[in-house]
């Protein structure tokens, strides 16, 4: 197991999963919101990453709202 | 012996001396070179993304390679295009026919080269072979080794060496470690997904020896940086750790890196070609070194530049050709398949699909994932893409008759009563969360033992706990197929067509809600 960081809370995952799982295990409604178009998983610098994208311990990762 | 702080501080030099109109030493001449690169393309061969933060058109292959075009305008003759792999999968464009497409892009983009990603496994390794024979380009690796024997995979090259400018620039390829798990388990059980820093360490003599001035690692490993502009995760281990290398690119975690880890440049290029990394290399030709280095990666913003009409013109040619693709018939259905509720016919029937592609005594699939009915008739591709858009992969677990009741009664707790194969259950939705469930048994009529132990299949959704899966969640014992439960909808509507039976729903009776007793 690995552990990724969303909105700074640790979530434990496999280290096959992605970007997507690590969103959908810390909080189920911003996974909907980011399913939905309404939110985006951006980096600590706000660009944006792929919600396919591969994890790796210590990964951190925001949700927030798309600027545009 | 060059180090990355000797690099820096001579180029820190060299840049100060031009920047402040200084002489550079006699017979000095510093050569520019441009690395372009892009990197887990997945088949992103059409157009149409926005970019979220200025909701601006990007990407598309086309709308890529006009803006490779523009920087090999601006340096001709100066500029290298590599790409870190996971190029085909991911689009039904490139799905629908392996990943033809985009090689034929690929082709047409002039690339010189191509790093070996995970999912360039996951169509096995004779798909694998057909694209590499197909593109004009070397695939690379150079970590991949042949469990058996303990030698280096034959059959993909571990470096390149490309001349641009008058300097040979060696490109060593990496696939990540994490292949052994991210691509089908059976693809690759046989090949050994070896350190990306030592073989870089131990392959580096080699490639200078070779020729190559210049060195760069075109590696698919992840990582990303962070707001003070340091990079993290395992391509920052690899440019930490590989001496003799001028600059290294990833990929596979489609995050944007542009940084340098102790001097190095180091580049990841998002993914899906929204962007392009452009990393320009000073060589010194009298001091035989890199002085100079820019790591930059830039969004490919589709309203600021004509497409490149070659490029798009295979792109028309594919999406003529994938029109009969998605139109192709893969089964008829004897009746209508429909979603209903609680027990939708078409939910078990995809359960059942599940079921029969893991191999376990349960599978499980969530409502909510059935996105379509299908009318009594001839299926198509495209309708079982519409009645599966997601790309959920199938897990296995192994539980008890304990653990799989409560994992049901999560749905019921969330309101969605889990689409099931292998199990029958009753509930009572006015009753206690968690005490739901009246009657649980298994296919046969044979009670559900809470104590025994049982496989269930289910998909990734459901396993990260999405529709409630609490106690699905919880488990972190699982086994990823890594195979798409759309995949294996598909396999088996071809194989009860090449039966001659057609699709008929399920027997019902699976699941009952009852009103309180």
């Amino acid at each position: 197991m690995i552990t990724v960081y969303v909105d700074g809370h640790a979530v434990e995952l496999d280290p096959s999963m992605t970007v997507r799982h690590a969103v959908l295990r810390h909080d189920r409604e911003a996974y909907e919101r980011c399913a939905d178009g309404l939110s985006v998983v951006v980096d600590e610098a706000g660009h944006e990453v792929d919600p396919e994208g591969a994890v790796f311990d210590g990964m951190q990762l925001f949700v927030t709202e798309p600027a545009g | 012996m060059r180090t990355p702080r000797s690099l820096a501080s001579r180029g820190a030099l060299l840049a100060a001396a031009l920047v402040l109109g200084l002489a550079a030493p006699a017979g000095a001449a510093i050569r520019s070179l441009w690395i372009v690169h892009t990197t887990d393309f997945h088949g992103a061969v059409l157009g149409g993304a926005k970019d979220r933060a200025s909701n601006r058109p990007i990407g598309g292959s086309a709308v890529l390679a006009a803006h490779v075009n523009r920087v090999r305008a601006e340096y001709p003759g100066a500029v290298l295009l590599l790409d870190g792999g996971d190029a085909f999968q991911g689009t039904a464009i490139s799905n629908l026919v392996r990943g033809r497409s985009v090689v034929d892009v690929m082709n047409a983009m002039g690339y010189d080269a191509m790093a070996v990603g995970n999912h360039e496994f996951d169509w096995g390794l004779d798909t694998l072979f057909a694209r590499m024979l197909q593109a004009r380009f070397p695939f690379l690796s150079a970590n991949i080794y042949e469990r058996a024997v303990g030698e280096r995979a034959s059959w993909v090259k571990p470096y390149a060496i490309i001349e641009r400018a008058g300097v040979k620039i060696g490109v060593i390829g990496i696939t990540t470690p994490s292949a052994a798990y991210t691509t089908l388990p059976g693809n690759v059980a046989h090949l050994e997904f070896r350190d990306p820093t030592d073989i870089v360490n131990a392959i580096v003599p080699e490639v200078r020896a070779a020729g190559a001035e210049i060195v760069v690692v075109l590696a698919h490993e992840g990582g990303q940086q962070r707001r003070d502009g340091s990079v993290e995760g395992p391509i920052a281990a690899i440019a930490k750790g590989a001496a003799g290398v001028d600059g290294v690119f990833g990929g596979h975690s489609h995050t944007w890196v542009s940084g340098r880890v102790g001097g190095r440049p180091v580049i990841i290029s998002s993914s899906n070609g929204r962007a392009l990394g452009v990393m320009r290399l000073d060589w010194d030709d009298a001091a035989k070194m890199v002085v100079g280095a820019e790591p930059t990666v830039e969004t490919a913003f589709a309203d600021s530049i004509a497409p490149d009409s070659n490029v798009a013109a295979v792109v028309a040619e594919y999406e003529k050709a994938i029109g009969p693709a998605m139109a192709r018939v893969v089964a008829t259905a004897a009746k209508n398949l429909e979603r209903g509720s609680p027990e939708q016919p078409l939910g078990i029937l995809i359960a059942d699909v599940i079921r029969r592609a893991a191999g376990t005594d349960f599978a499980m699939q969530n409502p909510g994932g059935v996105r379509t009915d299908i009318a009594a008739g001839p299926i198509t591709v495209a309708k079982v893409y519409e009645l599966m858009p997601f790309d959920n992969l199938i897990l296995k677990y192994s539980l008890s008759g304990g653990q799989v009741k409560r994992i049901l009664e999560d749905g019921l707790a969330y309101g969605r009563a889990m689409q099931i194969s292998g199990l029958k259950f009753t509930y009572e939705p006015g009753r206690p969360e968690g005490n739901r469930i009246t009657s649980l048994v298994l296919a046969s009529g044979a009670p559900l033992d809470t104590t025994d132990t049982y496989t269930l299949a289910t998909n990734d959704f459901l396993a990260g706990g999405g529709d409630g899966m609490e106690t699905l969640k919880s488990i972190a014992d699982y086994t990823n197929t890594n195979e798409l439960v759309r995949d294996e909808i598909l396999a088996w509507f071809e194989e009860e067509t090449a039966a001659g039976r057609p699709i008929v729903p399920p027997e019902p009776g699976r699941i009952k809600e009852e009103e309180a007793k």
